[in-house]
């Protein structure tokens, strides 16, 4: 609450600055109490250095003021405390994401403030953004126009409940992505409307007459600063702030305040600061306008006695929007104070520097631009149209039909040996612009996990907050495409297992620090391609998982007996049982057992897996591999016997054709390879797929050297036939889960090739090991393990 | 009197599975028997083509096939059935069937011996599936009995005959290597 006295503080000051008269003593007396206040309140508090320098600035034009009280010191002090307040609002905003929350009594806005993910957040501007503001543009607008068709009804037939949760709905939507993008002109205007709005929906006045043209202008505003927004970052210029945005605001802000009744004329009892902000002012006026506009909004809400959460929460953004908007006229004010006290001119830019630090659109674009745009000139926000995804899927499937007719045209006989030049240079023509359609066709439906994984970023920040830790989240491999509908489907089960890392994996910053570890917990996200896998990874720093704790729970639960002895794994793949918590609380973040087991369903849902990794200490890792569901992947096809199968290149390490001295056997059933010392188990494909007609003699054949997991293994098979991109297409329906067998894929000649899953095979050496040590050495319950990869 | 009620019921009944099932059938042959597929859901015939046999799964599943770039899974119906391995010869068709099972939309082929006609059933001449007690094999997929000229035509339950988990179930002898 601490950030907040100094706040309501300085707000206070700057309202008594203003009345302060220099021929009344008592005024004056009034302005250096209340600075001293706010200073012994700055003390108990860490707050920003721009906020202590510009405090410092205070202090010493109000000491000049004290030894000199006329006009011209008294102004200086005026716009000394101006500085401070935009410093302490900053640096408030920067600390809390929102007023209510701190507003809301709640204890956890101490802790946050100590974490540093904002900051990482906020500075973090590139290609990425400029795309995010892309979407947000088009999202916007079809939002806009949604909810000028809702306005146009509610001007005809009057508001019903629909159409206002409608309109909330829209400004809602804008308001989080702008807030999200740190528009904040655009939040704080979206908020107001939203307030009112809310005002309307609660039944506290109707949406009619004056208020619902306020929400006309605010739809008309919100378009032509989105125009503006995508002019700016499209011509790299500044985004400048329209100044009717605060003038709107402030109407929005009284229209939901007053209990104004609608029949009487729209705007007559509506304050309009627009007729003096609207013209074209020098910088210095409209920094006067705009901040007597905000000190207004300030002392209103400091003086509230009745505190109605929503309306304080407005002019607070108000405010914001002001100082903002005032960015550019601020230098020429802090190069004033600096003169004005005559401090040294290195303290100007100090001062400037929250200003300038503040995260506007222009900052954004800089950056972008200086990653993403190579032409020097512009950057240009890609347009973006939504389409039915079952036309995105029609059309993959026809190009995939084309691809193999195509095949056929050019592998028919009769056109293969045609001498004619001109065919044959058709034929290669065809074959590229073909080959170039299924790239752009396959394209479509991927897209990168940078979208979800900034989403994680940003709530495990929110959720480290309320549990009262420190974590910074460190993002790899966002750029790792997947297709879209499994970058939709991965959010859940990822949001479960940060939120768990967090909660039960990263100790509290005292007890970290009494083990020896940094205060900060650490939690790695990261997403890499792997042997055709999607494997995305989440890795703690915190404590690891409680085996002990984990197998008490499951025997109390009934999941396993007393008297099991489990590996590692297993006890570790416990957690993901229904209903399964060793927390001794349930907290509102995690510890109902359920979410655990959501994960698994969406993974498995995903045909993905997910293994956990932990160290007592240390931390845990969870790993999900993923397959590609509607990637190409480069393949080996082989032969066995008459059947053909691809194999994933990436999980190739080589093929050798082995000799007769390189084959180990023992016990006539369990055949190894001699790979230059390297011993490897050696399976047969005809054996493991059931083919018939293969090669039986191992040195006729030839050996594929796979990996998975760490593991190598060898499979003896006819022959290498060729090595070509596939596209991996799902079984069918109907068909099920099949071990060994990841997915089907068109060949060149039509026919269906199956792609081998190497994760199975060598997950099956794995278990047979497993077996073998149990002393069961059978592998009858293989099939039923492998179904479940 | 009270059988006479009974049977009543029972014939009442037996109008309600007719009213229910009439319509038109695409009938086939599986060795000497002919069976009904609901027309809506047959979408297409082909020919016999090259059937990649899919390892580790149960006899009944032929493989699948690529149709026109997607790849669906071939059921041959005689071995669902319990018959004998059909013979392939130049009548020997694949019926893709397509039908939606708990949301998802299947599309499905059915190697059957013999395509034979398009037959429109009235609820009269339709009648409820005869019980064969639990000795026997697995019959729910029959929806009704359809006559027509003598013939008989057993008229199938199509999202019955496979659902998703019994694919799934894995032949275990394929895997002891």
């Amino acid at each position: 609450m601490d950030g907040c006295r100094v706040r309501l503080g300085v707000e206070e000051l700057a309202s008594a600055i203003v009345a302060a008269d220099p021929s009344d003593p008592e005024s004056i007396v009034l302005v250096r109490r209340l600075l001293t206040d706010v200073a012994a309140a700055a003390k108990e508090q860490e707050l920003t250095t721009s906020v202590t320098e510009a405090l410092e600035g205070t202090l010493t034009a109000a000491r000049l003021l004290e030894q000199n009280a006329d006009a011209e010191t008294c102004a200086s002090l005026a716009k000394a405390i101006e500085v401070l307040q935009k410093a302490v609002t900053l640096c408030h905003r920067e600390r809390a994401v929102s007023c209510n929350v701190c507003r809301g009594e709640n204890t956890a806005t101490d802790s946050a403030a100590k974490v540093p993910a904002t900051v990482a957040a906020t500075k973090e501007r590139d290609a990425d953004t400029i795309a995010l503001i892309g979407e947000f543009l088009s999202e916007g607008d079809e939002g806009l126009s949604r909810a000028d068709q809702i306005l146009m009804s509610v001007e005809k037939d009057g508001a019903g409940s629909d159409a206002i949760n409608g309109l909330f709905r829209v400004f809602h939507t804008i308001k989080g992505v702008a807030g999200f993008l740190e528009l904040f002109e655009i939040q704080s205007l979206a908020h107001t409307t939203e307030s009112m709005l809310n005002c309307c929906r609660e039944s506290l006045f109707p949406l009619s007459g004056g208020r619902l043209d306020l929400v006309f202008d605010s739809t008309a505003v919100m378009r032509r600063i989105l125009g503006e927004l995508r002019v700016a970052v499209e011509s790299s210029k500044e985004f400048a702030t329209a100044e009717d945005i605060v003038s709107l605001v402030t109407r929005l802000q009284a229209a939901s305040e007053t209990a104004w009744d609608g029949a009487g004329g729209p705007g007559q009892a509506i304050p309009d600061p627009r007729s003096t902000a609207r013209h074209p002012l020098s910088p210095d006026a409209t920094t006067d306008v705009l901040t007597e506009s905000a000190s207004d909004l300030a002392s209103d809400s400091a003086s509230d006695s009745a505190p109605d959460l929503a309306s304080d929460a407005t002019s607070d953004v108000a405010s914001d929007v002001a100082s903002d908007v005032a960015s550019d006229a601020t230098s020429d004010v802090a190069s004033d104070l600096a003169s004005d006290t005559g401090a040294d001119a290195q303290r100007a830019p100090a001062i400037v520097q929250p200003v300038k630090e503040s995260p506007t659109v222009g900052a954004a674009r800089a950056q972008g631009s200086a990653t993403a745009d190579e032409n020097g000139g512009g950057t240009k926000i890609r347009a973006t149209i939504k389409v039915d995804l079952e036309r995105v899927d029609r059309l993959v499937e026809m190009i995939g039909e084309l691809v193999v007719v195509e095949a056929m045209v050019v592998g028919a006989p009769e056109i293969a040996h045609s001498a004619s030049a001109r065919v044959r240079n058709c034929l290669s023509q065809l074959e590229k612009v073909t080959h170039d359609l299924q790239d752009v066709g396959m394209r479509m439906r991927m897209l990168p996990v940078s979208g979800v994984f900034q989403k994680m970023a940003r709530m495990a920040r929110d959720v480290g907050r309320k549990a009262g830790k420190q974590v910074a989240v460190v993002l790899s491999g966002e750029q790792t495409e997947m297709d879209r509908s499994m970058v939709e489907q991965i959010s859940d089960p990822l949001v479960h297992m940060i939120r768990n890392s967090i909660d039960h994996g990263i100790e509290p910053p005292d007890v970290r620090r009494k083990i020896g570890k940094p205060e900060e917990g650490k939690v790695r996200l990261s997403a890499s391609h792997e042997g055709g896998h999607v494997v995305i990874e989440i890795a703690d720093d915190g404590r690891g998982l409680n085996r002990e704790a984990i197998l008490k729970k499951a025997i109390a639960q009934g999941l396993i007996k007393a008297t099991d002895t489990l590996p590692e794994d297993e006890i570790n793949s416990l957690i993901f049982a229904p209903g399964f918590s060793t927390a001794e609380k349930v907290t509102d973040i995690s510890g109902r057992g359920v979410g655990m087991d959501v994960v698994r369903r969406n993974i498995d849902a995903m045909r993905g897996r997910v293994t956990i990794k932990s160290v007592p200490g240390q931390g845990t890792t969870f790993k999900i591999t993923l397959p590609l569901t509607l990637a190409i992947i480069d393949g080996m096809l082989v032969a066995c016997g008459s059947e053909r199968y691809i194999i994933p290149t990436l999980s190739i390490i080589e093929s050798i054709q082995p000799e007769a001295a390189m084959l180990v056997t023992q016990g006539e059933r369990n055949e190894m390879l001699n790979m230059r010392g390297n011993i490897l188990p050696l399976l047969r494909m005809d054996r493991l797929l059931g083919a018939k007609g293969a090669i039986q003699d191992p040195s006729k054949g030839l050996v594929v050297i796979i990996e998975g997991s760490g593991r190598r293994v060898g499979l003896l098979v006819d022959e290498v036939i060729a090595q070509q991109q596939v596209v991996i297409k799902s079984m069918g329906e109907g068909v099920g889960e099949v071990p060994f067998v990841s997915g089907a894929a068109i060949l060149s000649d039509g026919r269906v090739g199956l792609i081998v899953n190497v994760e199975g095979i060598v997950a099956l050496i794995a278990e047979r090991r497993h077996r073998s040590f149990a002393g069961e050495g059978s592998l009858a319950s293989v099939g039923a393990v492998s179904g479940t990869n | 009197m009270k059988s006479q009620v009974e049977n009543q019921a029972l014939i009442e009944g037996a109008a309600a599975v007719g009213e229910q099932l009439a319509g038109k059938y695409m009938t086939f042959k599986l060795a000497n028997e002919e069976y009904g597929l609901e027309i809506l859901k047959v979408r297409e015939i082909i020919g016999l083509m090259d059937i990649t046999r899919v390892p580790c799964t149960q006899e009944f599943m032929s493989g699948v096939i690529n149709l026109r770039g997607k790849v669906i899974p071939v059921i041959d119906l005689r071995l669902k059935f319990g018959m004998e391995r059909c013979q392939v010869t130049d009548q020997t068709v694949i019926i893709v069937v397509q039908y939606s099972l708990h949301g998802r939309n299947m599309t499905m082929g059915l190697l059957v011996d013999q395509v034979l006609e398009v037959l429109s059933i009235e609820a009269a001449h339709i009648e409820p599936p005869p019980e064969f007690g639990s000795s026997t094999l697995r019959s729910d997929f029959i929806l009704g009995i359809g006559k027509a000229e003598k013939r008989v035509i057993f008229l199938l339950d199509i999202g019955r005959i496979l659902n998703a988990e019994e694919a799934g179930a894995v032949a275990q002898a394929a895997v002891a290597s």
